[in-house]
C-alpha cells in the first residue's frame, strides 16, 4: 500500500474511519432512528470509497462508471432510508421516545 | 437479439412487467394477470434450463455493451436450477395467495393489490440476482429483494409484524452496505465489477481479504447464518404465509448462492481454509443451535422458521467440504438449497392454512383437528421426511452427499453434525406428528373453525409430494446443477438392467392400493376392503410368477442411477424370493384379520393406507439388490409403521411410538452412516455372495469394525436384538394385526434379513466367517435368547410375554446367521419363515381373546379353551411350535441351529439352545394349562360385561380363519419339511446355490 498517492490514504483512512463508527452506532445504538442514521453514515464511507476510486491515474479523466455507481447508491440508500423511517413511524406511533420494546424477545 | 437473450430477459421482465401492473389490475384483469404472469416466468425458467442442457450455459451482454458499462447475464447449470426452484415455489404462493384471497374477499389479512406489486418485484428481483454476472447489479437486486421482502412482511400491519419487518430491515440493510463496501474495494482494486473478469483478475492481497471479509459477512448476515440468525424467526414467522413460503424457501437462498459464487469465482485466489473452517463451523453450529430451538417452540410457524435456520447450517457445510470433495459439495449444497426450498415452501402453505382454518397455530391446535385438513398434515408430515433426510425425499441426497464429502475427508465432527442434525429435526417433526395423531377432546372455548378451500390444501400437497419422491429421481437435477462447474461427475446408470417391470409391478401392488385407500371416507368399507385385498392377491400370484421366471433362470432387475457411480437397484434372487414370498402371503392372511378386527372402528381409511404402505416397504426391502435401495426401503418402514404404532392416538401409544422412532431413526442413521462410509472406502454395495472385505480390512481394519458395528447395530434395532430392543415390548399398545405385522411380516424380519444381507452379501460369507466380528454378533444373540426368555417368563401381559417371546426367537436367526456355516445358514434362513407363521398365529390369537372376550392377561386365561376353541387350538399348536416340539415348524430350526453350531465347532449352542427350550416351555405351557384345564374364573361370570371372559362381540370368521391357517401352515411346514418346496427345502437351495457350494444336510 506504500507505492499509494497520499490523497488515496487519506480517503480510504476517512472511509474506514467512517465505517467504523456507523458500525459502532448500529451495534451499540437502540433507537431506531440512530440505527437508521448509523447506516447512513456507513454507506457514506462507501461511497467515499467509490468516488476516491474514480481518480484511477493521477492524470487521465476520472472513472465514470463508478459516479453510475455511486448515483445509483444514493438511489438506493434514499429508497431504503425512507422505507425504514416509514416503518420505524408506524411501530413506534410517530412519537419520537425511545420505545419500550426496542428489542423484542422472539418470542 | 438472438433467442437466448430473450428467455434471459424474459425471466426478469415478465414478473417485473406484472409488478407495475399488479396496482391498476382489477377484477378480470387481475385474475388474467396472477393467471398469465407465473406460466411465462415458468416457462423461461424451464426453456433457459433446456437450453442450458442442450448447449451449455448461456450468456448475454445487454444493450450489446461491453464490459464495465455494460451488464451481462449468465446462466449455468445452477442458476438454471435455481430459476426453477423459484418458478416453483413462487408460482405456488401465488396461487395459495390468490386461492386464500378468493376464499374469503372481505377478510382484512387478504391481500389488496399493492401485495402483488411487492411480490412480483420480489420475484423479478431473485431471477436477476440469479442471473447478473455483475457484482454492482448484483447489490441494486439484493436491496430490491429486501424492499419487496420487508415490504411484504409489513403487509398485514399489525404491531409485532412491523417489529419484525424493521427489524430485518435493520439487517438486511447493513448486509448490503457491507457488501456494497467489498464491491467498491473490488472495483478499486481491479477495475472489473464481472464476476467471470474478476476471474484470476484478483491478487491475493489486503484489499482483496478485506473485501472477501466484508461481503462474506454481509451476505452471512443476510443468509441468516448462526449467529446472525436472529433476525429471520420472527421475520419468517409473522408474514402471511404464501411470503413465508417465499421468504424461507428462496430468498435467503438467493445471497447464499451469490456468495457461493464469489468464493468459487474471484476469492478462489485467497488461501481461505482458517476462514472456511470458520464458515463450516458456524454452519454446523446452526444446525444444531437451530434444531434445537425449533424443538423448542410452541408455535408451529416459529417452529418450521427456526428449522430454516438449522437448514441453512447445512449449506455453509460446502466450504470446508468443497476442497477434498469439490464434487460431492458442490451437488450437495445446491442439492440442499432446492429440496429443502421445495420442502419449507410446502410446510410454510401448510402451517398457513392451519392458522388460517384454526385461528391459532399453537401446536396444540393439531390434536383437535378432528379429521379436517388431512392434505394439510400429510404435506407437513412429507416435506418433514425431507427435513429429517430420510429416504426417498430429497433431503436425503443432499445428506448422503454431505457425509460422502465428510467422510472422504475425514472430518468426522461434520460427519456426526449432519448424522445429529437430521435426528434432531426428526424430533421436532415427529412431536408435531404425534400431536397430530393425538386423539384430543375439542375445546368448547375455541373459535368455530373456518374452512379452507382444496385449491390452498393442493397446493403444500403437490410441494410435498414433490419434494417427498425428489431422492427417487435425483439424478435429474444432479446432472443439472453440474453444467458449467469445472468437477463435475455425471450420474450414469450402471448397467442395463432387464425384467425390471416384475420387481416394480410387486412393489405398485401394495403401494397404488395404500396411495388410494388414503383418500376413502371411513365409511366406504367395501371399497377399501376390495382395494386392499385386491392388491394383497395380486402381490401373492405376482410373486408367483417371479418365483417361477426365477426358477427358470431368468434375471429380473430394475435400476435407476441415484448419484454418479451409485444406482437404485430391485432384483430378484433366491433369499429375496424367500422374504418376499413370506411377507406377501402373510400380509394377505393379516389383512384379512385386519379387516375383521378393525370393523367399524376409526380412522380405517389412514390405517390400511399406512398398512400398505409398510408392506410395500417390506417388498421392497426384500428386492434391494444393493445396500442404498436397502437403506431406502429400510427408513421407509420406519415411517410407515409410525403411524400403525400410534393408530390408537391415546397417551400410551404416543409414548410407545416415541420410543419406537428413537429407535429405528437412530438405527436408519447408523446403517445410514456405515453404507456411506464402506461407499466412500470403495466397498461394494452391490449385494453379492462374490462381496469380501478382506482386503479392506488389510488396509483399514478400525474402519471395516466401525463400519460392521455400525450397520449391524443399524439393523439390530429393528432385529430387536439386546440392548436394542426395548422398542418392541413397548409397541405392544398397536392394535393386534399392527403387532402381527411387527413382529412377523415387516419390521423385525427387515432387521434380521438385514442382518443376513449384510453378513453374507456385503461383508461376504468367507469373510464372515473368518471375522471376529462375527462371533461377537454370535455372543450377542445367545445372550437375546436367553434374555428374551426370562423376561417373557415375568409378563402377566399377554401380549408383553408374546413380545418379549419374539425379541428371543429372533435372535436364533441372529445365532444361525452369524455362525456362519451352511447347516446354520439353513436355520437361520428357514426360521424367517417359521418364526413368522407361529408368531403371527399367537398374535392374532392374543387379539380374538382381547377383542371378543376381553382378556388381556395371562391370569384371565383360565377356561379360555373352553370360550374360543378354535382360536385357543390355533394357539397351542404356535406355542408347542415355539418350544420345539416336532413335528411343528419350530422344531425343525432347532434340530438344524443345533447341527449347524456343531458343525461351527461351536458346542456351547447346545446349551443356549437348551436352555431357552426349558424356557418357552415354562412361560408358553402354564397358559395353555390354565386356557385348557382350568375353569373359567369366577369373577367373570358374575361381572358386568366390562370384566375379562365375558363376549364383547362376535368372532367372526375374519378373526378366526387366519389364525386357523397359519396355525396349519405352521404344521404342513414342520411336517413336509422334507419336501423341496417347503421352507426347509428352499432356505436349502438358496444356501446351496448362493453361498455354499455343498449340500447342507445335517
Amino acid at each position: 500500500m506504500t507505492d499509494l498517492p497520499p490523497e488515496v490514504i487519506i480517503y480510504a483512512a476517512a472511509s474506514a474511519a467512517l465505517l467504523g463508527l456507523g458500525l459502532y452506532a448500529f451495534v451499540m445504538q437502540r433507537h431506531p432512528l440512530r440505527r437508521i442514521l448509523a447506516l447512513n453514515i456507513m454507506s457514506a464511507a462507501v461511497f467515499l470509497i467509490l468516488v476516491a476510486n474514480a481518480r484511477r491515474t493521477p492524470d487521465a479523466e476520472p472513472d465514470p462508471v463508478a459516479h453510475a455507481l455511486v448515483l445509483t447508491g444514493i438511489v438506493v440508500a434514499v429508497s431504503t432510508s425512507a422505507l425504514a423511517l416509514m416503518l420505524m413511524r408506524r411501530v413506534h406511533g410517530g412519537d419520537d421516545a425511545p420505545p419500550a420494546d426496542a428489542a423484542p424477545p422472539d418470542r | 437479439m438472438p433467442a437466448d437473450a430473450w428467455v434471459l430477459l424474459i425471466a426478469i421482465l415478465a414478473p417485473l412487467a406484472a409488478a407495475g401492473t399488479a396496482l391498476f389490475a382489477r377484477r378480470g384483469w387481475a385474475r388474467a394477470l396472477h393467471g398469465i404472469t407465473p406460466v411465462i416466468s415458468a416457462a423461461a425458467a424451464a426453456a433457459i434450463a433446456i437450453r442450458v442442457i442442450e448447449q451449455g450455459p448461456l450468456r448475454y451482454a445487454m444493450g450489446a455493451w461491453p464490459t464495465p458499462l455494460g451488464i451481462h447475464l449468465e446462466a449455468t447449470g445452477s442458476t438454471a436450477a435455481l430459476l426453477l426452484l423459484v418458478a416453483l415455489v413462487a408460482a405456488a404462493a401465488a396461487i395459495h395467495a390468490h386461492a386464500g384471497a378468493r376464499a374469503a374477499p372481505a377478510d382484512p389479512s387478504s391481500r389488496p393489490a399493492l401485495f402483488w406489486v411487492f411480490f412480483y418485484a420480489l420475484w423479478a428481483a431473485l431471477n436477476a440476482l440469479l442471473l447478473t454476472a455483475d457484482i454492482f447489479n448484483a447489490y441494486v437486486a439484493l436491496e430490491l429483494i429486501t424492499l419487496a421482502s420487508v415490504a411484504l412482511v409489513a403487509q398485514s400491519g399489525a404491531r409485532e409484524c412491523l417489529a419484525a419487518a424493521l427489524r430485518y430491515l435493520f439487517m438486511a440493510l447493513f448486509g448490503s452496505i457491507l457488501y456494497l463496501a467489498g464491491v467498491a474495494l473490488i472495483y478499486g482494486a481491479s477495475g472489473h465489477l464481472d464476476l467471470s473478469q474478476l476471474n484470476g483478475t484478483l491478487r491475493p492481497d489486503a484489499a482483496t481479504w478485506v473485501a472477501a471479509c466484508l461481503m462474506t459477512t454481509g451476505l452471512a448476515v443476510k443468509t441468516a447464518l448462526f449467529p446472525f440468525h436472529f433476525w429471520l424467526p420472527a421475520a419468517h414467522a409473522h408474514a402471511a404465509a404464501p411470503v413465508s413460503a417465499v421468504l424461507s424457501a428462496l430468498v435467503v437462498k438467493a445471497s447464499f448462492f451469490l456468495l457461493l459464487r464469489l468464493w468459487l469465482g474471484p476469492f478462489a485466489t485467497l488461501d481461505a481454509a482458517m476462514l472456511s473452517h470458520l464458515l463450516g463451523g458456524l454452519g454446523a453450529a446452526a444446525i444444531i443451535w437451530g434444531g434445537l430451538a425449533a424443538w423448542r417452540q410452541h408455535r408451529l410457524k416459529l417452529m418450521i422458521a427456526y428449522s430454516t435456520v438449522a437448514q441453512i447450517g447445512y449449506l455453509f457445510l460446502i466450504f470446508p467440504l468443497f476442497a477434498a470433495a469439490p464434487s460431492a459439495a458442490w451437488n450437495a449444497a445446491l442439492f440442499h438449497v432446492v429440496a429443502h426450498g421445495i420442502a419449507k415452501a410446502a410446510l410454510f402453505l401448510a402451517a398457513g392454512n392451519i392458522l388460517w382454518t384454526m385461528g391459532t397455530d399453537r401446536l396444540g391446535v393439531l390434536a383437535r383437528l378432528d379429521g379436517r385438513m388431512r392434505m394439510s398434515i400429510m404435506a407437513m408430515a412429507l416435506a418433514g421426511v425431507s427435513l429429517m433426510g430420510l429416504p426417498p425425499a430429497g433431503g436425503f441426497v443432499s445428506k448422503w452427499l454431505f457425509l460422502q464429502a465428510a467422510i472422504a475427508q475425514q472430518s468426522w465432527g461434520l460427519a456426526v453434525v449432519v448424522v445429529a442434525g437430521g435426528l434432531i429435526t426428526s424430533l421436532y417433526v415427529f412431536r408435531l406428528m404425534g400431536i397430530a395423531m393425538t386423539a384430543a377432546e375439542p375445546d368448547g372455548a375455541a373459535p368455530a373453525p373456518r374452512r379452507v378451500s382444496r385449491l390452498m390444501e393442493s397446493v403444500p400437497l403437490a410441494l410435498a409430494v414433490l419434494a417427498f419422491i425428489l431422492g427417487i429421481g435425483a439424478a435429474l437435477p444432479l446432472n443439472l446443477i453440474q453444467i458449467g462447474v469445472p468437477f463435475a461427475v455425471a450420474a450414469e446408470p450402471h448397467a442395463q438392467a432387464s425384467g425390471g417391470w416384475l420387481p416394480i409391478a410387486i412393489l405398485l401392488s401394495s403401494l397404488l392400493p395404500g396411495l388410494a385407500v388414503f383418500f376413502l371416507r371411513d365409511t366406504s368399507a367395501a371399497l377399501r376392503t376390495a382395494l386392499t385385498i385386491g392388491g394383497a392377491v395380486a402381490k401373492v400370484a405376482l410373486v408367483i410368477v417371479l418365483l417361477l421366471g426365477v426358477h427358470a433362470g431368468r434375471d429380473f432387475e430394475a435400476r435407476i442411477v441415484f448419484l454418479p457411480g451409485l444406482d437404485l437397484v430391485l432384483r430378484a434372487d433366491p433369499l429375496t424370493l424367500q422374504f418376499v414370498t413370506l411377507s406377501a402371503l402373510l400380509w394377505l392372511i393379516t389383512t384379512i384379520y385386519a379387516i375383521g378386527y378393525l370393523a367399524d372402528s376409526a380412522e380405517r381409511s389412514r390405517f390400511f393406507g399406512f398398512f400398505n404402505l409398510s408392506v410395500t416397504a417390506s417388498a421392497g426391502i426384500a428386492l434391494s439388490g444393493n445396500l442404498l435401495t436397502f437403506l431406502f426401503f429400510y427408513e421407509f418402514l420406519t415411517l410407515a409403521t409410525y403411524p400403525l404404532v400410534v393408530h390408537r392416538g391415546t397417551r400410551d401409544a404416543i409414548a410407545a411410538g416415541r420410543t419406537y422412532l428413537i429407535y429405528t431413526v437412530g438405527g436408519g442413521a447408523a446403517v445410514l452412516l456405515g453404507t456411506v462410509w464402506l461407499h466412500v472406502l470403495g466397498g461394494n454395495l452391490d449385494f453379492s455372495p462374490a462381496n469380501a472385505l478382506t482386503a479392506l480390512h488389510a488396509r483399514a481394519p478400525l474402519s471395516v469394525g466401525m463400519i460392521f458395528l455400525l450397520l449391524i447395530g443399524g439393523v439390530g434395532v429393528k432385529a430387536a436384538l439386546v440392548p436394542l430392543h426395548s422398542w418392541l415390548p413397548r409397541a405392544m399398545v398397536a392394535p393386534a394385526p399392527v403387532s402381527a405385522l411387527l413382529h412377523a411380516v415387516a419390521v423385525v424380519k427387515a432387521g434380521v434379513f438385514g442382518i443376513i444381507r449384510v453378513l453374507y452379501d456385503v461383508f461376504g460369507v468367507t469373510f464372515s466367517h473368518a471375522y471376529a466380528g462375527t462371533l461377537f454378533l454370535a455372543g450377542i444373540a445367545a445372550l437375546t435368547i436367553v434374555y428374551g426368555s426370562l423376561r417373557a417368563l415375568y409378563q402377566d401381559d399377554l401380549k408383553k410375554r408374546l413380545a418379549w417371546s419374539t425379541v428371543s426367537q429372533l435372535a436364533y436367526i441372529v445365532l444361525g446367521a452369524s455362525l456362519a456355516g451352511p447347516i446354520a445358514a439353513v436355520g437361520a434362513l428357514v426360521h424367517i419363515v417359521h418364526q413368522g407363521l407361529m408368531k403371527s398365529t399367537l398374535f392374532f390369537c392374543a387379539g380374538n381373546l382381547a377383542e371378543v372376550r376381553g382378556i388381556h392377561k395371562v391370569s384371565e386365561m383360565q377356561g379360555a379353551g373352553r370360550m374360543m376353541p378354535w382360536t385357543m387350538a390355533a394357539f397351542t399348536l404356535a406355542a408347542l411350535g415355539m418350544i420345539g416340539l416336532p413335528p411343528i415348524a419350530g422344531f425343525v430350526t432347532k434340530w438344524y441351529l443345533a447341527a449347524g453350531g456343531i458343525q461351527a465347532g461351536a458346542n456351547w449352542i447346545l446349551l443356549v439352545l437348551v436352555a431357552s427350550s426349558v424356557l418357552n416351555a415354562a412361560y408358553f405351557l402354564p397358559i395353555l394349562q390354565a386356557a385348557w384345564f382350568k375353569a373359567p374364573l369366577e369373577r367373570a361370570r358374575q361381572a358386568p360385561s366390562a370384566a375379562p371372559g365375558q363376549p364383547r362381540r362376535a368372532p367372526t370368521w375374519w378373526l378366526v380363519a387366519p389364525p386357523a391357517v397359519t396355525a396349519v401352515l405352521s404344521l404342513g411346514a414342520g411336517l413336509f419339511a422334507g419336501l423341496s418346496f417347503s421352507p426347509l427345502g428352499w432356505a436349502e437351495i438358496i444356501v446351496q446355490r448362493t453361498y455354499y457350494p455343498v449340500s447342507p444336510a445335517p
